[in-house]
């Protein structure tokens, strides 16, 4: 049996355990990452699942990637190439679609063909949602402040918190109405807000779809517009909003990762999964892999959602008995498909035109927010929405690397899909029939689609939760809902990345700021290891 | 015309509540009263358990003591219902439940929650929402002594506050309970009056609020409507405030962004620069002030205030004396809800969200003998079109059918809310002016620049169930409007 202590083990290779361990590398310590899977990434893989095709088989775009983290670990040094897509588009029944495009004039357009008025409202609408970011962005950096301690940590927290809110206006503070403007924007429903200013039904629809991603809620519960925001806030090459594919599917972002800890003295152990976390004296220790092996080390992290971490690899009588509740009460609902497509060819769309740089970007299959909250409805009663959000992009139309010459690889992602199907569970024949309602939506807005398809695969909640690790398939590692967003997240009075065990720490999206690829949660878990051992770094995040 | 120091439009709770406080204080006031009957859309509530206790005391009311609606019987399909005994110290009992004692407990635990949050917000209701930024060390200090309210419930509690205040009931239900009825029950108290479902984040806040405002979760302290109304009306009347009743006031007359008094349907005009109008923010801002006299921004803000009413009102005769099957009939006098699991109430929820209303409505309803006035839900303003009311009658038929005995309906009656927006000058029909949710209380209700009981018109202020603390019978909204006029 092998003995090494190590000062850090991170358990779980995903991005945000990656970033936990890089960072810490940096520091001169010890690390090492342990993966269950032969290839790191967690939902940030890419993989040759059909031979010849590069699959981005979970997560499919970036943006919200931490440009400081970009920085830190010079992951454009180990390979990481993010190409900024040209627009996005939604395509609707009666043969027409609706495009954003960068050029902002392009955008006027396309939306006056649908309302004039709203194509006013536009610039009002980015001009305060961006308002929002501004705001936001500095928080997603902060370790949550406990508003319940007198700490003095935690009250210079609260207090930092509360600058925003308190500085004078002229000193970037929020005046009065702002403040009430932001508690509503993180309160509202998205259909509300977006109802305030627009009139398109299909102007709403093509905005409100990345308030359901990956959430149990719909368009019209309130607090999806906070999920909006949680969206929107990423850049790519300094534009705040905008989104891209990174080069060679998102396993890129986590290879480079990789690469960066190895450059810094980290080590990566995969194929190794972790049955146990070994406790002794309310002290963590080491961890016990799958195969009987035992490895030490002083701090260990785990990358593992919060459920996944305590409930299955600590022992339950380890843990306080109000905590173990409140864990098992944790919300992490998945309510996300996907299927990942080879296509011999590129598909042609019935209603966007050969060319245009719309069909390049984000497409949306969708007519109306009543339609996003009828397929919430089907989803609350355990069936995949009849009529489903569906989400598509085809990377390869820019990035030659993940598919053959003149074929292509398509990314859809789909709203919503329960993770317990009614009426008999999740059979391999019921997956087969969900991927077939979703690639004949698809169809039905293409001339050729269906006659394309050489390979699909067909991922549910289950998929996600089997492969991954993710517990019921939540993409987020945790539902985004105030409940469970940043003092709450993911246990009230455990948001700071500490556990009710001694030297345990969490650093996956179960914690503040949540999920997307951003990183923000393993540095911010990072930062906190570093205090704890009164080591410093200088870096642009840290 | 006389000379009147206050003019206040509507003879609602709060209308009179307001006449009455100023004019104990001196004031010369007039009420003005489109209906024939005072009372406005109390008169929907055959009783009511909010009316603050405070308020009586301020202004003298004589009123018997409360009636407690002892029972609260949730039926259940199956008939086995579930009947809750609540005592003098709102302590419950399970008359007769099906639910194990595992539930039973984990039910009364929950409720333990649920009141002691409602009495920290409780504390909140007597004062006029502070503002944020106002600069003013007043504000600022009530605003702390709102958070250290919440954090005397000690840690544990306030995390649990902090937490459940944007989380929705069926989950903390279904988190702790099992049995379908006791879930039903309490999602009943969260959703009724809101366009909310048990599982919108959001539906805790109404349920805490709304046990705030009633001083109990079931709102079961009641007094006689009629008897608040008159009560109140008679102590205007005692101070000598002046009544104009079945006349309409047609707009204000405005100079200068000052008012200088109202214009009425029939041409009259009556002067006064200091005017209340208890009416929703919609009808006062955009009928009687007039879109034309108000910025851009404002008007967006008043017509983004959410206030699609969602219950209907209904009553019903039936031929003979109504009993209810396996029911001992010493619960006849019981509250009775029909909300029999989430599942059944967020259906019902998902028609309202789409303006229809579902065919398997919820009801919360009393029986008197051979009647029953029922509250409807959900049963959606509509902005076109009418609802069909003989469909809704069968629709609800066949759920008391289940329920009642060798007895037939021959008359109901419904008031949806577009009656109630007709008849009481309430646009969208909402019960409580508009939505109780957390993006339209306290300090932004009803929206940024008004939620002070003041408007930008220089003596209008508004004081309905539009402001805080929001819906119910309270007259609280009426008493802080009226020490924030005599301020000034």
């Amino acid at each position: 049996m092998s003995k090494s202590i190590y000062d850090v083990a991170i358990i779980g290779g995903g991005h945000n355990g990656l970033t936990t361990a890089c960072y810490l590398a940096k520091a001169g310590l010890k690390v090492v990452v342990i993966e269950k899977q032969s290839y790191v990434g967690g939902a940030a893989v890419s993989r040759e699942i059909h031979p010849g095709w590069t699959y981005s088989n979970c997560s499919y775009v970036c943006s919200l990637l931490r440009p400081e983290i970009f920085r830190d670990l010079e992951l454009s040094k180990y390979g990481l190439q993010i190409i900024p897509y040209e627009g996005s588009a939604s395509m609707l029944d009666d043969g027409r679609y609706y495009a954003h495009y960068n050029d902002h004039d392009l955008t006027y357009r396309s939306i006056a063909q649908f309302s004039k008025k709203d194509a006013e409202a536009y610039d009002r609408f980015g001009k305060d949602v961006m308002r929002q970011c501004k705001i936001i962005k500095p928080l997603l950096k902060m370790t949550p402040p406990d508003p319940t301690s007198f700490a003095p940590k935690d009250i210079m927290g609260l207090l930092d918190f509360a600058k925003f809110f308190a500085a004078k206006d002229e000193l970037g503070g929020l005046g009065e109405k702002e403040i009430y403007d932001t508690i509503r924007f993180w309160t509202m429903s998205v259909r509300d807000y977006l109802e305030e200013y627009f009139e398109s039904d299909i102007v709403k629809a093509h905005l409100a779809g990345s308030a359901i991603i990956g959430t149990a809620l719909g368009p019209y519960s309130p607090g999806s517009a906070y999920v909006l925001l949680h969206h929107y806030m990423g850049e790519v090459d300094g534009t705040v909003g905008a989104w891209g594919y990174s080069r060679g599917g998102m396993g890129s972002i986590t290879k480079a990762m990789a690469a960066s800890l190895k450059a810094s003295g980290g080590e990566i152990k995969a194929g190794s999964p972790v049955t146990e976390i070994l406790i002794k004296n309310n002290k963590s220790y080491g961890i016990v892999l799958e195969n009987g092996d035992e490895i030490y080390a002083n701090k260990i992290v785990s990358n593992l959602d919060v459920k996944r971490t305590f409930l299955k690899v600590v022992e339950k009588k380890e843990l306080p008995e109000d905590f173990y509740n409140a864990v098992k009460n944790f919300k992490i609902r998945g309510s996300s498909g996907k299927l990942n497509i080879a296509l011999d060819d590129l598909p042609i769309w019935k209603s966007i035109p050969e060319g245009d740089p719309a069909g390049t970007g984000d497409l949306h299959i969708t007519q109306s927010i009543e339609e996003m909250e009828g397929a919430y409805d089907d989803w609350k009663d355990c069936r995949w929405s009849s009529l489903p959000y569906v989400d598509m992009c085809i990377p390869s139309i820019n990035d030659p690397t993940m598919a053959p010459q003149g074929k292509h690889y398509m990314s859809v992602f789909v709203q919503y899909v329960p993770y317990n199907l009614a009426n008999g569970g999740w059979t391999e024949d019921k997956k087969l029939e969900f991927g077939e309602h979703v690639m004949n939506r698809i169809g039905s807005y293409s001339t050729n689609f269906n006659d394309i398809i050489n390979h699909a695969e067909i991922r549910t909640p289950k998929e996600l939760e089997q492969e991954v690790g993710l517990t019921e398939g939540n993409i987020f590692q945790g539902e985004l809902t105030m409940d469970q967003l940043m003092f709450n997240r993911p246990i009230p009075g455990y948001a700071q990345y500490k556990t009710p065990i001694k030297n345990l720490y969490m650093c996956g999206s179960s914690t503040h700021p949540g999920g997307g690829v951003m990183g923000a949660p393993g540095a911010n878990a990072a930062r906190e290891i570093l205090i704890d051992l009164r080591k410093q770094i200088n870096t642009h995040y840290i | 015309m006389k000379n009147f120091d206050i003019i206040i439009i509507g003879a609602g709770p709060n209308g009179l509540s307001a006449a009455s406080y100023l004019s104990k204080s001196g004031k010369k006031v007039l009420v003005v009263e489109k209906n024939e009957k005072v009372g406005g859309l109390a008169l929907y509530a055959d009783s009511s358990s909010s009316l603050s206790k405070k308020v009586i005391d301020q202004l003298g009311l004589k009123i018997n003591a409360r009636k407690k609606r002892t029972f609260v019987t949730s039926l259940n399909d199956s008939f086995n219902h579930t009947v809750l005994e609540i005592d003098e110290n709102n302590s419950i009992k399970f008359n007769e439940c099906e639910a194990s004692l595992e539930d039973q407990n984990s039910f009364l635990k929950l409720v333990k929650k649920y009141n002691l949050f409602a009495k920290t917000l409780s504390s909140f209701m007597f004062n006029t929402p502070p503002r944020v930024k106002s600069g003013n060390k007043s504000d600022l200090w009530q605003l702390i002594s709102m958070g250290w309210k919440v954090r005397k419930l000690g840690k544990k509690n306030m995390r649990e506050l902090l937490r459940v205040i944007g989380l929705n009931i069926a989950d903390d239900l279904e988190d702790n309970l099992t049995n379908d009825n006791l879930m039903g029950i309490l999602c009943n108290e969260a959703v009724l009056g809101s366009n909310l479902g048990p599982r919108s984040p959001g539906s805790i806040l109404t349920l805490l609020y709304s046990n705030a405002i009633n001083g109990s979760i079931f709102r079961n302290n009641n007094l006689d409507t009629e008897q608040i109304i008159s009560s109140i009306e008679q102590s205007c009347h005692d101070r000598g405030v002046e009544f104009l009743k079945s006349s309409e006031v047609k707009k204000l007359l405005i100079n200068n962004e000052t008012v200088t008094g109202i214009e009425m349907n029939d041409q009259n005009i009556i002067e006064s620069s200091t005017i209340i109008s208890t009416l929703d923010p919609k009808t006062t801002y955009l009928n009687l002030i007039g879109a034309d006299r108000l910025d851009t921004d404002l008007i967006r803000r008043v017509t983004n205030f959410r206030s699609k009413g969602n219950v209907a009102k209904v009553k019903i005769e039936f031929k003979n004396i109504i009993k209810i099957k396996n029911l001992d009939e010493k619960y006849i006098g019981s509250k009775f809800i029909y909300a029999p699991n989430i599942k059944y109430i967020e259906h019902a929820f998902n028609n309202n969200k789409y303006n229809n209303y579902s065919k398997k409505p919820c009801l919360e309803f009393y029986i008197d003998n051979k009647n029953i006035s029922a509250n409807l839900y959900y049963i959606p303003y509509l902005k076109n079109g009418s609802h069909d009311k003989k469909e809704i009658e069968s629709n609800i038929q066949l759920i008391l059918n289940n329920f009642i005995d060798n007895n037939e309906l021959i008359k109901f009656e419904i008031d949806t809310p577009n009656e109630m927006e007709k008849k009481y000058n309430t646009s969208g029909g909402h019960w409580h002016h508009g939505d109780m949710e957390i993006d339209q209380l306290l300090m932004i209700r009803p929206f940024y620049g008004s939620a002070q009981y003041e408007t930008p018109i220089n003596g209008l202020y508004i004081c309905g169930a539009g402001t805080h603390p929001g819906g119910g019978i309270t007259g609280i909204n009426a008493i802080n409007a009226s020490k924030q006029l005599l301020k000034k």
